[in-house]
């Protein structure tokens, strides 16, 4: 990838996951999943794609004063198809997925079937597993991976706030 | 790797090195007697972060998704899994991922023949087996749950008390006799549980509890604690009877540490399934040590048993094949000898090796087979899921994968009608039963309903499924409606899991298969595998029914999906789905392979005698699983413990 836009990958992947950007990216971020996964996001599109992607949400980002709170709503822009394509919107979507899941998905829509079509995903590592959004959206822990100690499960967790706001 | 052979040779072969092996090795070991293990897998990794990592990148992960052999590689046209050939490898294993292969010899391990049925309200129907097994060092148990409960003494009298599928040899004097051995195996194990709740549990069962475990006794460990979604169904499961049983909820005894001991405390990683990370959870690699520190006991990995050689009726040796690398080509071979042989090796490679040793004069059939009983009787628990969705949150997938179940229908008069079951409650919430968290995020992110959640789904009793009525069906969300969607849905998925007790069917059964192979050039598994009788099936009704029950007392939306009906033929043929009284189910593995060379009271119809002693050749034993002559309900683990401690006492006994 040649372009540098790592600030706006962060602040599009704000708005798209509905995690704070300390959650995205950690002032201390040792395992720093955030190049990991910007990298999938190119490599798993059409040349062009991902940078065309990040040119729209900055030039959305910037005309509306680059005001951080304003990411969730110029991603809603972008997937109701202001100046983006049906693709590009998949593209979008798809990165969701890979912040939650840690996997990038490949999606087999089917409009004649009652389910909407089936989604497969691949896992890039062992770091963006244990990293998915998912496990912190459930207030919970990666399976197989967790920092709490004994007899945890048999209380209420900290509120989802502190899930989605802090780094792990 | 070289066996020092001692001086006057080895006293005991035995082969597999799972929790059987390792405790009948150790207990010989500290007895001073020289025993040689023959595992065909790779030895205990130096770290058990090897095997993490390969679960962590796993795509799938089934119970076996950490262990060598690989599961999956790239996908291609007609193999989208990307499984590898089972020819291709010198210890393939079945998995679940190839159930959904199981008419392709080319991905599934075991060969099943084409079906025979020609609907699915046919008994006849034959299905894929629905649970696997691991070849490594520290066996299948480095995948149990940990839930160590003993098997009910009704367990030991099925024909007589119901007239249903066989007694144990010896009947309810079996059970007594095990009895000590069970509160030997939950020392082993190290189970953590309370005396009370168990106390509690038996009453209901006319079952004397200081006669289970003397005026003294207490469990090695306190219990776990329960969790936020078991104390849910034990405020509300106790409106509930069935079959007139009042339900309740009982914390279950559990092979990982309450507290630290010589293993590490249970953190709650909420994966005992497929891989505990910090070891918490018992597996045999613990017994396994301890029996190599004894210093009379060795073991030779990557060694796989070939063939039993008899002289006269004794055995005299075991061959076995040696390779290298999973793929490479036989490195050796050689002879295992000893006085006493003891197979180890699970529920499916054990009855493949006897029927394998087809080369004996006088035994044609295989060794230990003169009954014709050998790799018959394949059983399991077989499982119906329910899952739903509570009122109010429970935090699924927080602590121990299990932590309760409902007991109370494990026994009663319906017995003469009906299987019984446990029901295990699920922590983890719809993972097993819907592959969540993926589909329910899928189905949010791109606008599908394979979780039924964001559809227009309805339920049997007419519920709509839609997890949110103010949003359009197929919604694709994002940002922190996307957020409070998924949030809401997880922390309160419920899961039940019932293990029905299946029984002893000659006719299913483990075969040489006569067409494929392993690499080492070994026959593979043919199997064949029905639920025919009534019994079982009308086990599933009475699940499905009262599960609905427990979901409405809990205040409860279910959305346990209705399985499509069956396929029946192609390569798409239905693996598990089946119709019984005009409704379609599915079943699952319980993980519990179980009765291909059981005991019995008469070497006409069984392999093993109540000793666990072949009764063709006096110097072989066998243990596990497959001795087990009725599956009952509580999951085997602990029943297998207590029956290798009995056979490491009687192989004692004999050499003197």
């Amino acid at each position: 990838m040649v372009f540098d836009y790592m600030d706006y990958f962060v602040s599009m992947s704000v708005g798209l996951t509905g995690f704070s950007s300390d959650a995205i990216a950690p002032q201390l971020d040792t395992i720093d999943i955030k190049s990991a996964y910007l990298a999938a996001f190119d490599e798993n599109l059409p040349t062009g794609m991902a940078e065309q992607i990040l040119e729209r949400y900055k030039t959305l980002f910037v005309a509306g004063g680059s005001k951080p709170g304003s990411e969730e709503q110029i991603v809603g822009q972008m997937l109701g198809g202001s100046g983006t394509s049906a693709a590009q919107i998949l593209a979008m979507r798809q990165l969701i997925f890979l912040w939650y899941a840690g996997a990038w998905p490949t999606v087999q829509s089917d409009g004649n079937s009652s389910t909407g079509g089936q989604t497969f995903s691949t896992v890039l590592s062992a770091d963006s597993y244990t990293q998915g959004l998912v496990w912190r959206v459930m207030q919970s822990h990666p399976m197989g991976s967790t920092t709490y100690n004994y007899g945890y499960w048999a209380s209420n967790p900290p509120p989802l706030s502190a899930y989605l706001e802090n780094p792990v | 790797m070289s066996i020092a052979t001692p001086p006057g040779g080895f006293d005991v072969v035995i082969v597999g090195s799972g929790i059987s092996g390792s405790i009948i090795a150790y207990q010989l070991g500290k007895a001073g007697k020289k025993v040689l293990i023959l595992e065909g897998g790779p030895p205990v990794p130096k770290s058990r972060e090897a095997y993490l990592q390969t679960f962590f990148t796993a795509n799938a992960k089934t119970p076996e998704s950490p262990y060598p052999p690989v599961l999956q590689g790239a996908g291609s046209a007609g193999n989208p899994l990307g499984q590898p050939d089972p020819a291709t490898l010198n210890t393939p294993r079945y998995t679940v991922l190839q159930i959904g292969a199981w008419q392709n010899p080319k991905q599934c391990y075991f060969v099943y023949g084409a079906q025979a049925a020609i609907a699915a309200t046919d008994p006849q129907m034959t299905f894929a087996f629905g649970s696997s097994y691991e070849r490594v060092a520290g066996g299948t148990t480095w995948h149990w749950l940990g839930t160590s409960l003993m098997h009910l003494p009704n367990d030991f009298q099925l024909k007589t008390k119901y007239g249903q599928g066989v007694d144990w040899p010896g009947g309810i004097a079996f059970y007594n006799q095990l009895l000590p051995y069970y509160r030997a195996a939950s020392d082993v194990i190290g189970v953590s549980s309370d005396r009370d709740p168990m106390v509690d549990l038996y009453k209901t069962f006319n079952v004397q509890p200081s006669g289970v475990y003397g005026p003294n006794y207490d469990f090695p460990m306190p219990g776990i604690v329960m969790s936020l979604n078991d104390a849910l169904y034990q405020q509300k499961v106790t409106s509930l009877k069935v079959d007139g049983i009042p339900l309740f909820v009982t914390p279950t005894p559990q092979g990982r540490n309450s507290r630290p001991g010589k293993r590490r405390q249970c953190a709650g990683n909420t994966n005992c399934i497929p891989i505990c990370p910090i070891q918490a959870k018992y597996d045999g690699t613990v017994t396994l040590a301890e029996a190599l520190q004894t210093g009379n006991v060795q073991i030779q990995y990557q060694t796989v048993a070939s063939n039993i050689r008899l002289s006269g009726s004794q055995v005299s040796g075991i061959d076995y094949l040696t390779y290298d690398t999973q793929t490479g080509p036989v490195s050796g071979r050689g002879t295992a000898v000893g006085k006493r042989y003891i197979l180890a090796a699970h529920a499916i490679e054990t009855p493949k090796l006897l029927l394998m040793s087809n080369g004996n004069p006088g035994f044609p059939n295989g060794v230990a087979n003169g009954s014709g009983q050998v790799g018959r009787n394949l059983m399991d628990h077989v499982m119906y899921l329910a899952w739903g969705l509570a009122k109010d949150p429970i935090y699924a997938f927080r602590g121990p994968l299990s932590t309760s179940g409902i007991e109370a229908a494990r026994d009663g008069a319906f017995r003469s009608q009906r299987a019984a079951y446990r029901i295990e409650i699920g922590n983890e919430g719809w993972n097993w039963a819907a592959n969540d968290p993926n589909t329910t995020l899928a189905d949010f992110v791109f606008g599908q309903n394979n979780s039924q959640l964001n559809g227009n789904s309805v339920n049997a009793q007419g519920q709509k499924l839609r997890f949110d009525p103010n949003l359009p069906a197929f919604s694709q969300l994002y940002g922190s409606k996307l957020v409070q969607t998924l949030n809401g849905v997880y922390i309160r998925q419920l899961r039940l899991g019932y293990l029905i007790e299946q029984l002893p069917d000659p006719d299913n059964r483990v075969t040489l298969s006569t067409q494929y192979k392993d690499h080492l050039g070994l026959p593979r598994p043919q199997v064949t595998y029905r639920i025919r009788e009534d019994y079982v099936r009308n086990a599933f009704v009475s699940a499905k029914q009262v599960s609905t029950q427990i979901f409405q007392a809990l205040g409860a939306t279910e959305y346990t999906m209705p399985p499509a009906d069956a396929v029946l033929s192609g390569s798409g043929a239905s693996s598990s789905t089946f119709r019984y009284q005009g409704q379609n189910f599915v079943f699952y593995g319980a993980g519990h392979i179980i009765g291909t060379y059981r005991m019995g009271s008469s070497a006409a119809n069984s392999v093993l005698n109540a000793r666990q002693q072949s009764w063709d050749h006096e110097n072989l034993y066998m243990v596990g699983s497959g001795v087990f002559p009725t599956t009952a309900t509580a999951n085997p683990t602990l029943t297998i413990a207590a029956l290798a401690l009995q056979a490491a006492d009687n192989v004692l006994k004999d050499l003197g």
